[in-house]
């Protein structure tokens, strides 16, 4: 977690030395578009062409320049008051149900703050998008209280709805110019002229579209599509973000990436902002998020008592060419509870006392081949085994 | 292409309006092409023939192929600017946008639908100034004076030459009663009167002064009832009895009413009277040489020669007719027959013959005089500028219905559109069992839009503040759109019978009645009612932002 604006051009810098440039040049932009300057913008889109221009995968000789640039932001003073765990959003008891009672959603209750990133989780028709709606306002809940304390006064519903922003699975057609739309977008948020234009050059920069700026929608890979959202959604400045599926159709590396962006954004020292994400790959979900909603049949996890069942036994997820009856054999003094396999991967409940450690040594010492091996105890993931 | 993206990325930063709905560039293509039509109408008329082809100006757009080119560019452009300006929906992906923004929005593609749609203007426009540039209207106007003057040796029509028609000197003009085989009770016979060729005739003038009075105290007398013996002054014409014949004594027409007022009619009267009177042959012949080179200079057909024309005109001293002229060359017979028959007025003689080889044709010329005058002196053509602003407006409102709610809705609302449609025509030709009572029936249709346009504002009302679905209450908004200019139209057409009715019941002779809110509606009623559709569709951006924003 970084406090600070300093912390995070060290880090930057850091990231930049050690050689993971692209991580070091993404925290440099953020740090940038945190100082609101046009000067800073000026500068580092002149940086942005040189590492753009760059084709070769060692930037190392664009330190320099880099460091420079940190520097000319770190002299930008920061005077906002970060609203970092600020109530943003409060949600009491949601319930919202569908089909005459054959869907219900809930209850539900979710306290978000800013910087906070809910995950949710759920088999598909769980819920999850219910969910997303109704604390984005689109759907009315049944019953229970949504509440919203934005850090600006709103005129009205629509003002409110302008600061929260969801992005669905699918993500809507848009025409013209990546560029275009992301200026037609700022510009209703307040930014005119020349800043408009750095600005949006700016977040370009920063979600990895710069060599796409001039595409259109039907020319962008999925990837793109949800990084151009991404960009979008920010400059909107939103307080809230709420996103359904944003890793759906992402390769690994892409999901990778907008996950980490996902929680630079939210964890921003400056402008952080609440987040509520949907989404399949627990694991991702589980690494960044603050909190893991499970929502099964329409009931988040709270509501389920599963930690309680499962709380002091180790559930270790497996893949392994071995046959079930030679796990058996390995784990046979009595280690095992129960072993459920199902199709892909096995899953090994162990009886207390028996820790992952254990396991792994266990598997090393007896010649055992492993695909993947997965401490799951704590993981939503083991609410997916039936 | 450079200074394009320039001004576009200026305006996408600056005015994301103006950018939003290419305002510049519609206002742009469209100096353009009402340029090319103020061209179209420059080069539409540049002989004496071409301003004769039509008799309006209006018809040089209407009648010809360009209203077709006017269209189909009107179509181009419009459908051209509706794929950019539909590309960007700040509204629809909620970007945060002032309250009075739809609104403007609104205001700008009606701008842009009005200047799209109303090429028509321009093009006339350029017809007026090729018209003025050619043709001064003095020397037009003088031409007419010579046209009217001469138009008295025009003999075309034989019932023009009656003495019925007859308006100068004093006692002229006067009515005629006519006694012949059909009705035999038309004549005082103790007071003077004429017998011609076995009919007999009186002629009189009303006592306007007596007829008003017994008019007052008499409300059934009738119009008809004005020519009774006991309003006629008979007046004694037996000085003019050889006139009973057709003669260019009678003759008080005028050829060309353009730009002519009632002095230039009275001097011309005058002109006829001495003219004859002075039975002065070069003087006529001087009249029937100026007719003769105007012809040649409005390029109008004649065979007519000063010689010929002066033997059928000259039959002093009572100038009784012998020959009519013929409109058209009388080698085509069809013409021919078709003039003799406008022998009309007063029935007391034959059918003059026409000349078998003589004629003058006018060839349309009041159409190039009315075109030239209204060039000079233009009219504003309420009717097609009304009608364009209205099309301009029914299509600014579809698109910006379809821009704030979606595709759905706008079909959905098309539909029950339809339903309505149906049901307000059964409900108008649904006999008598609805609306059925004397006081009503005679506001059936009125009551009947009245009703249903308010039933479907009250609905959008009751749906709205129920939170119902957002579907249906876009479909109800879109109707209550037009619902309320139709509710003001017919409440008002409804008001103003009212009054009539109201001022008929206490004054049942008031024919001519017209109620100071009906002259009202007649001058300002459409841009009342367009002021009416602005302020729905002002409520409707007010409240569809509202809409939009409400969780389903």
């Amino acid at each position: 977690m970084i406090h600070s604006q300093e912390e995070l051009i060290e880090k930057a810098v850091l990231y930049f030395k050690r050689g993971d440039y692209s991580l070091g040049y993404r925290t440099l932009l953020d740090a940038a578009l945190n100082t609101d300057s046009e000067e800073i913008f000026v500068k580092i889109l002149d940086f942005v062409q040189q590492y753009e221009k760059e084709s070769s995968e060692d930037k190392s000789s664009l330190l320099s320049l880099f460091k420079d640039c940190a520097t000319e932001i770190k002299s930008i003073q920061i005077n906002k008051i970060s609203l970092l765990g600020k109530t943003i959003l409060k949600a009491e008891n949601i319930t919202k149900n569908y089909n005459n009672n054959r869907f219900f959603l809930g209850p539900v209750d979710v306290a978000l703050k800013k910087g906070d990133i809910f995950g949710l989780v759920g088999e598909n028709g769980n819920g999850k998008t219910t969910l997303l709606t109704v604390l984005a306002s689109i759907v009315k809940q049944t019953s229970g209280n949504l509440s919203y304390s934005f850090s600006t006064e709103n005129k009205d519903k629509y003002d409110v709805l302008s600061k929260l922003v969801y992005i669905p699975q699918r993500t809507p057609v848009w025409y013209g110019k990546v560029l275009d739309n992301l200026k037609f977008a700022l510009v209703h948020h307040g930014v005119k002229g020349n800043k408009n234009n750095l600005l949006v050059l700016m977040m370009v920069a920063r979600f990895g579209l710069w060599k796409y700026k001039d595409l259109k929608w039907s020319e962008l890979s999925s990837g793109y599509k949800m990084r151009f959202e991404l960009a979008r959604t920010m400059l909107r400045r939103p307080e809230i973000i709420l996103l359904d599926e944003p890793l759906a159709n992402l390769d690994i590396l892409a999901q990778q990436v907008i996950l980490e962006d996902l929680r630079m954004i939210s964890k921003s020292p400056v402008n952080p902002i609440a987040m509520v994400f949907s989404s399949q790959q627990l694991y991702e979900v589980e690494k960044i998020s603050d909190e893991v909603i499970y929502l099964r049949n329409g009931k988040p996890s709270a509501h389920l008592n599963l930690e309680e069942e499962e709380k002091n036994y180790l559930v270790v997820e497996i893949d392994t060419e071995n046959s079930r009856d030679e796990i058996e054999a390995i784990f046979n003094n009595n280690q095992l509870e129960k072993l459920e396999f199902n199709g892909g991967v096995y899953i090994l409940y162990f009886k207390e006392g028996f820790s992952f450690n254990n396991c792994l040594a266990t598997i090393s010492s007896n010649n055992f081949s492993l695909q993947y091996i997965r401490d799951i105890s704590k993981s939503t993931r083991r609410f997916f085994v039936y | 292409m450079n200074f394009i993206n320039k001004v576009n990325k200026h305006l996408l930063e600056n005015y994301p309006l103006i950018w939003n709905t290419r305002l510049v560039w519609m206002l742009v293509a469209n100096v353009f092409v009402h340029l090319l039509f103020f061209m179209i109408g420059y080069s539409s008329a540049n002989t004496i023939t071409d301003l004769k082809e039509h008799y309006t100006l209006s018809n040089f757009f209407f009648e010809t192929s360009t209203v077709y080119y006017n269209f189909l560019i009107s179509i181009f452009i419009l459908l051209i600017w509706i794929i950019y300006y539909l590309r960007n929906n700040a509204f629809k992906n909620l970007y945060s946008f002032k309250r009075g923004m739809l609104f403007k929005q609104f205001c700008i593609i009606l701008f842009i639908f009005f200047i799209s749609t109303t090429q028509y203007f321009s093009f006339k426009k350029g017809l007026v100034t090729k018209i003025k540039s050619l043709y001064s209207w003095v020397e037009v106007n003088e031409d007419i004076k010579a046209f009217n003057s001469i138009s008295l040796f025009l003999m075309h029509n034989q019932a023009d030459y009656k003495i019925d028609k007859k308006k100068y000197p004093k006692p002229f003009p006067l009515k005629v009663a006519i006694n012949n085989k059909n009705s035999t009770d038309n004549i005082d016979f103790k007071k003077p009167y004429l017998e011609y060729e076995g009919t007999q005739f009186q002629f009189y003038n009303i006592n306007e002064k007596l007829w008003q009075e017994d008019s007052k105290q008499n409300e059934y007398l009738t119009v008809y009832g004005k020519h009774s013996f006991k309003y006629r002054n008979i007046e004694d014409i037996s000085a003019f009895k050889e006139l009973l014949h057709p003669s260019l004594y009678n003759y008080s027409g005028t050829k060309f009413t353009i730009g002519q007022d009632s002095i230039d009619l009275e001097n011309q009267l005058k002109y006829f009277q001495n003219i004859l009177n002075n039975q002065d042959e070069s003087k006529i012949k001087d009249d029937l040489k100026k007719g003769l080179y105007l012809a040649r200079k409005y390029e109008l057909s004649t065979n007519l020669s000063i010689e010929s024309w002066f033997d059928l005109v000259n039959n002093s001293p009572n100038y009784l007719l012998k020959e009519l002229i013929n409109v058209s060359n009388p080698v085509n017979k069809e013409l021919r027959s078709y003039t003799s028959n406008s022998n009309n007025g007063i029935d007391n003689v034959a059918d003059l013959p026409y000349s078998k080889t003589l004629y003058f044709s006018f060839n349309n010329l009041d159409h190039f005089f009315s075109n030239v005058y209204s060039s000079y002196y233009p009219t504003f053509n309420d009717v097609i500028f009304n009608f364009l602003v209205a099309i301009a407006f029914f299509l600014s409102v579809v698109l910006f219905i379809f821009k704030t709610t979606n595709t759905k809705s706008l079909l959905l609302s098309f539909v029950a559109s339809l339903v309505i449609l149906v049901i307000i025509i059964w409900l108008m030709s649904s006999g008598d069992f609805l609306l059925s009572g004397d006081e009503v029936r005679s506001y059936r249709e009125f009551l009947i839009m009245i009703f249903i346009s308010l039933i479907i504002l009250i609905l959008s009302i009751i749906l709205y503040l129920n939170n119902t679905k957002k579907l249906l209450i876009s479909i109800t908004f879109t109707l209550g759109l037009f619902a309320l200019p139709i509710l003001f139209v017919f409440s008002s057409l409804a008001y103003s019978k009212y009054l009539d009715k109201s001022h008929k019941y206490l004054y049942p002779k008031a024919y001519n009645y017209v109620s100071d809110f009906e002259k009202w509606f007649n001058n300002y009623g459409v841009f009342a009612a367009i002021l009416v559709w602005f302020l729905a569709v002002f409520i409707y951006a007010t409240l569809i932002r509202k809409l939009n924003a409400r969780a389903e």
